[in-house]
């Protein structure tokens, strides 16, 4: 049966609550494509953020 | 959390309870972490590649099945290895699949014979042993007939093969 490979899931885990300091609760009830959309969105983000830096640096 | 999404199902052939009644249709919820993640520290599943994994994460997320009061391992054991195979299927086409895997999935079953009411040719399977279909075997492998149980050395074959595309 096709799963999601636990290592991969615990690496999405750990870059939401870096970011976003939800509880673990919280994301481990995220369902997994609700999970991929939400580190896709901060990813995001943080491209956006780290855009306006460089161009004000 | 909110936003749970759960999708109806009719299994190929239905669970029969120890009353004899039979118990086809029924609702499974999309996978969240904690049910691939819970189950791989029961204390009785051997390790990531134990079949019987796809037994505890499928009892998590299959919601109701017929007129039951609840659907626990134990029902999930009991299914024939038809129904085992399809919700194995299902399981990963609402998770992992497209619309139109979906779709397939679905058309696979309508199209295949009517399995209720057939003699049945497999025993309720003991344990998960379909993980050895390749994706592409979906519009025949709902027929019983066809189903052999794969040798164990094959398991690992279908598990986790989640393409990496989400970074």
């Amino acid at each position: 049966m096709l799963r999601y490979p636990a290592e991969v899931i615990w690496q999405e885990i750990a870059y939401l609550a870096y970011h976003l300091h939800w509880p673990m609760d919280d994301l481990l009830d995220l369902e997994h494509m609700d999970r991929v959309r939400m580190v896709r969105a901060v990813a995001g983000l943080n491209e956006r953020a780290w855009e306006s830096v460089r161009e004000f640096a | 959390m909110s936003l749970k999404t759960s999708y109806e199902f009719t299994l190929p052939r239905g669970y029969i309870d120890r009353h004899g009644a039979l118990h086809t249709a029924g609702t499974m919820r999309l996978a969240t972490a904690r049910d691939e993640l819970e189950p791989l520290r029961d204390p009785t599943i051997q390790g990531p590649d134990d079949p019987r994994l796809t037994v505890l994460i499928l009892a998590r997320v299959v919601q109701t099945l017929g007129s039951l009061e609840m659907v626990t391992p134990h029902e999930i054991e009991g299914l024939f290895a038809a129904d085992l195979a399809f919700l194995q299927d299902f399981y990963g086409v609402i998770n992992f699949g497209n619309q139109a895997e979906y779709e397939a999935l679905l058309a696979a079953q309508a199209a295949s014979e009517p399995l209720t009411g057939a003699t049945p040719v497999t025993t309720p399977a003991a344990t998960a042993s379909s993980e050895s279909r390749g994706p592409d075997s979906e519009a025949t492998s709902l027929e019983p007939a066809e189903y052999s149980a794969p040798p164990r050395a094959t398991y690992r074959a279908r598990v986790e093969e989640m393409p990496r595309e989400s970074r």
